[in-house]
């Protein structure tokens, strides 16, 4: 695979905080160039640090990182043209309103693109003449991305800017960034852990655990390669299947999440002499809840990479 | 819009509330300044400058602080570093705007404070000018670079840099070949500044220093008790010692000169007259020096509480003096023999019984007057100063009950002079009391009166030669190279180191006793002390006694070479003085009254007058044996109040 195919090369990637605690272990990530990339992890996996290493705001104390063929650090003012990055949470100058927001942002930016710009503002409905600090959350995040957007950025990071935000806002900033993204193409990181709002969205998904990457492929590989099974609560044989993710007993039924190839599975059970039980496909959000349950403590290896 | 310009044009609308109402505070308060000066006497202008002289610093701060502060408290800092503009862009873009804001409101400031508050307070302000900048570099220790390319050392830098600071700008004052005054008031100038940066920008540097130390704690409270320490030792000790000693010696000297001109006038004039002059050139630079600085001096002294100033110059002395002073003052048993003395003494009858006693002499009332020289001592270093005069006229009587014998006359007068010695150069009062015991001394003892200007001229040297916990060693050492110097002075020190020690054991368990917590209380005293009128007061005070010792020693010199006292002060310029010392607030000239056998001066200024703000008096009188024998000692300080007022030359009066 070609390096310039990527927007975002990090190996082997570390970084400590307090008493050489080690916040990220290790980091292995690739986004390919034009991707919508979803970087998913419970709070406190180093999904922000990584983040920021990667934005060039925190120096990573080993590994390499390679941002659109830039070292986010040393190339750091070179980078951050290229790139729009909305944090989490972000604030902007209170005292300013969107039509100010757009004129600070505009001029660090030669290729801000006007047209752009204007389109985005009627979409996002934003009230002009209005202080920022008077805006609803949503509306306030949606200034952010706005100023992330409007300078046609190679690549946007996107690191949990939904947080905190009621059910309403979320959907109103998830419209604005869909419509976003599939107006202007771009690579997108999008960092996470509320994901059937970036389900249909995203292209590849990476899973967090413990300042490592413990699965990275595309999502509908990742979607395709989990089954979960259902077999009554009285079946007794359970088959030996490879790659056994979890085994859940709800009283009704028995749940086994397995990852591999679907006809495969059903073969094995039919071996196994079971005849009642279901199949079924599931939704990213239960695939990131298996893996994450399983892998606590993934070994140095563990990264599965389903598709090179 | 260039982006230098969008900083700046952030900047300034993120700080424009701030430095308006910044500018406001300053007019209105200078306004009010004004109208203070109009409607109050000049002694609140004072007050007021140096609060507004805080002020505004105080709040210029807080600009400085908003700058990089507030970029983390409102989280604005990922935003402006997601910028494609690099950090050191936007600090120096933060920092020079809002330097130059200050720069501004600094001019602002100084175009308000110099017409209404120079004449009063001086170049303090010039002071904080010039210490801004660097204090502004230290209020905007920018966390925004922690995360930097080379944050870690960055960081370090900046945790180290700040004791590191103390420690240079510390070491200039206290190791510079010069203990001038001027650099006492540079250096307290500093420390308020500092101290200012401590109460405001601690929580900024605390913040910044504790990311930059990678969160430890431990390394941060190093860093700054590191500072602490320094910050509390070398500064305020360095700092009193060079203002009060210098005095102390120049007032002695000039006493000494004073006095030699007054016993010896037809053979000691032309070379005691000239060394008269010389003192009295040394005086008139240090008045100017004063004059040129007028600093703030450290509230650390024991100032008596008469107005005059103690030699003593640390602290922890001073305070264990006051409370050995307050501990015999409370002290049942002491108070008791006390007033059992007291009622002895004050019976004639009671010399008879003395007198009755086998074997009266200095050894058998030697107990009674260790206790009342000893207590007059503590009294007069723990600020009582009525009380301590008090204490010695009853020394006098003792003297008086044990037979007026020479030999035991000698002795008692001999103490009360080792007392006077100390409390003589420091006040105004004391130098009339001093010069009486002298003419008594010689009465009995003429040589006693050469002996004692060597020994002030001794104590002058002393003051000039030692420094700190030193001085008794040095003091030592040059009395066994000047054999001169009389037995009485080993005796003294002896008698000061054991007394100190024995006082303040004593007043700390009891103190420790009452108020078990106050003690460590105490030891961060230091830190919160900053300048207040009360010190600038002190040091108008100084510069009032300065004033008084010029015209006093002026006086003499005419005295010894025209055989009288001038009728005005005015005939001692252009011959004696090139100018005729004004009194330091008022700027009017002192109040001065021939007398019969010496003159009095006086001032209607508060800083030299007493608690009530009535006027003092201060009367000098020439050394005539017949005279002197005929006045009575010197009365209780409460008791002077009640004299009747001088005539005033040039100034308004206002006593009773």
């Amino acid at each position: 695979m070609s390096e310039n195919s990527n927007a975002i090369v990090a190996r082997g990637v570390r970084k400590a905080y307090v008493r050489k605690k080690e916040v990220v272990k290790g980091l292995d990530l690739t986004v390919k160039r034009g991707a919508v990339y979803a970087l998913l992890g419970c709070n406190g996996v180093g999904k922000t640090t990584s983040i920021r290493m990667i934005t060039g705001q925190l120096t990573p104390d080993a590994g390499e990182i390679s941002v659109l063929g830039l070292d986010p650090v040393k190339d750091a003012v070179k980078l951050r043209r290229k790139m729009a990055y909305v944090a989490e949470g972000q604030k902007l100058y209170d005292w300013m309103n969107i039509d100010d927001l757009i004129r600070f942002v505009k001029s660090f930016y030669p290729e801000w693109d006007d047209k752009i710009c204007a389109h985005l503002l009627k979409m996002f409905e934003l009230p002009q003449g209005v202080k920022l600090k008077d805006y609803s959350r949503g509306m306030y995040t949606k200034a952010a991305l706005l100023a992330a957007l409007c300078r046609d950025p190679d690549l946007l990071i996107l690191d949990d800017p939904m947080l905190g935000l009621d059910t309403a806002a979320r959907r109103e900033f998830m419209r604005g960034v869909v419509d976003a993204i599939h107006e202007f193409e771009r690579t997108v990181i999008f960092s996470t852990h509320i994901i059937p709002e970036i389900e249909a969205l995203s292209d590849y998904a990476g899973i967090m655990v413990d300042g490592r990457l413990v699965l990275e492929a595309p999502v509908d590989e990742i979607k395709s390669s989990f089954r979960e099974i259902r077999l009554p609560a009285d079946a007794e044989n359970i088959p030996s299947l490879p790659n056994i993710v979890s085994i859940r007993d709800t009283g009704e039924d028995k749940i086994i999440i397995v990852k591999g190839v679907e006809s495969e599975m059903t073969a094995a059970l039919h071996q196994a002499g079971l005849r009642f039980f279901t199949v079924n496909a599931m939704p990213l959000e239960d695939i990131f809840l298996a893996v994450t349950a399983k892998t606590k403590s993934p070994e140095p290896d563990g990264v599965s990479k389903i598709t090179d | 819009m260039k982006p230098y310009q969008a900083l700046i044009w952030n900047e300034w609308r993120r700080m424009r509330g701030m430095f308006l109402a910044t500018a406001g505070a300053t007019i209105l308060l200078y306004l009010a300044l004004l109208g203070l000066g109009i409607m109050l006497s000049v002694r609140d202008i004072d007050t007021a400058a140096l609060l507004i002289s805080y002020l505004l610093p105080d709040l210029l701060a807080l600009i400085g602080f908003v700058a990089f502060q507030g970029e983390l408290k409102s989280r604005t800092d990922s935003f402006l570093l997601s910028l494609p503009i690099s950090r050191g862009k936007i600090f120096w873009c933060k920092y020079l705007f809002n330097l130059s804001l200050y720069a501004v409101l600094a001019a602002l400031s100084c175009a308000l404070f110099f017409p209404l508050a120079m004449p009063i307070v001086g170049g303090f302000t010039i002071v904080i000018a010039i210490m801004w900048p660097a204090i502004h570099v230290m209020a905007v220790v920018n966390p925004l670079m922690q995360n930097s390319p080379g944050g870690k050392a960055g960081g370090w830098a900046f945790a180290f840099a700040f004791p590191a600071l103390f420690i240079g700008i510390q070491a200039i004052v206290a190791l510079y070949p010069c203990n001038e005054l001027r650099w006492t008031g540079i250096s307290i100038s500093i420390t308020s500044l500092l101290l200012w940066f401590f109460v405001l920008g601690m929580g900024h540097y605390l913040w910044g220093s504790y990311l930059a130390l990678k969160r430890n704690v431990l390394r941060l409270l190093l860093a700054a008790a590191g500072t602490l320490i320094i910050f509390s030792t070398i500064l305020f000790t360095a700092a009193y010692v060079y203002s009060g000693w210098n005095l102390a010696a120049s007032k002695r000297a000039a006493l000494a000169a004073g006095l030699e001109l007054e016993r010896k006038p037809a053979e000691a004039t032309p070379e005691a007259k000239n060394d008269a002059l010389q003192i009295l050139d040394s005086l008139q630079q240090y008045q100017g020096r004063l004059e040129a600085v007028k600093p703030e001096l450290p509230s650390l002294s024991g100032r008596n509480s008469n107005g005059g100033y103690t030699w003593r110059p640390v602290p922890g002395d001073m305070k264990a003096m006051r409370q050995a002073a307050d501990f015999i003052l409370s002290d049942s048993s002491a108070v008791k023999l006390y007033a059992d003395l007291s009622q002895i003494l004050d019976k004639p009858s009671c010399w008879f019984k003395m007198q009755k006693i086998p074997g009266t002499n200095l050894s058998a009332v030697e107990p009674i007057r260790n206790f009342l020289h000893d207590r007059a001592y503590a009294l007069e270093l723990g600020g009582h100063t009525p009380e301590a005069f008090a204490c010695l006229d009853l020394l006098d009587k003792l003297a008086v009950a044990v037979g007026y014998r020479h030999n035991s006359m000698g002795w008692l007068t001999l103490s009360k002079l080792r007392i006077a010695v100390n409390i003589g150069p420091d006040t105004m009062e004391g130098v009339k009391y001093y010069e009486k015991l002298l003419h008594e001394l010689a009465s009995i003892r003429p040589e006693f009166y050469d002996d004692t200007v060597t020994w002030l001229k001794y104590t002058a040297d002393t003051f000039t030669i030692s420094r700190g916990p030193l001085r008794p060693f040095l003091e030592f050492g040059a009395f066994l190279l000047k054999p001169r110097y009389q037995e009485s002075l080993v005796n003294l020190l002896r008698w000061q180191i054991a007394y100190k020690q024995l006082f303040e054991q004593a007043a700390t368990a009891k103190y420790a006793e009452v108020y078990p917590r106050m003690l460590n209380l105490n030891k961060l005293a230091p830190l919160i002390i900053s300048v207040s009128p009360y010190q600038i007061q002190q040091c108008y005070g100084q510069r009032g006694d300065i004033a008084n010792m010029q015209l006093y020693l002026a006086l003499k010199i005419y005295k010894a070479k025209y055989g009288h006292f001038p009728e005005t002060l005015a005939q001692l310029a252009p011959e004696i003085l090139p100018e005729i010392p004004l009194e330091p607030i008022t700027g009017k000239n002192f109040g001065y009254h021939t007398e019969d056998n010496g003159f009095s001066l006086q001032t209607e200024s508060f800083l030299l007058t007493s608690k009530k703000a009535e006027p003092v008096t201060y009367s000098y009188h020439t050394w005539d044996k017949t005279a002197s024998e005929a006045e009575t000692p010197p009365l209780p300080r409460n008791k002077r109040r009640e004299a009747p007022a001088p005539v005033l030359t040039n100034s308004k009066e206002k006593t009773k």
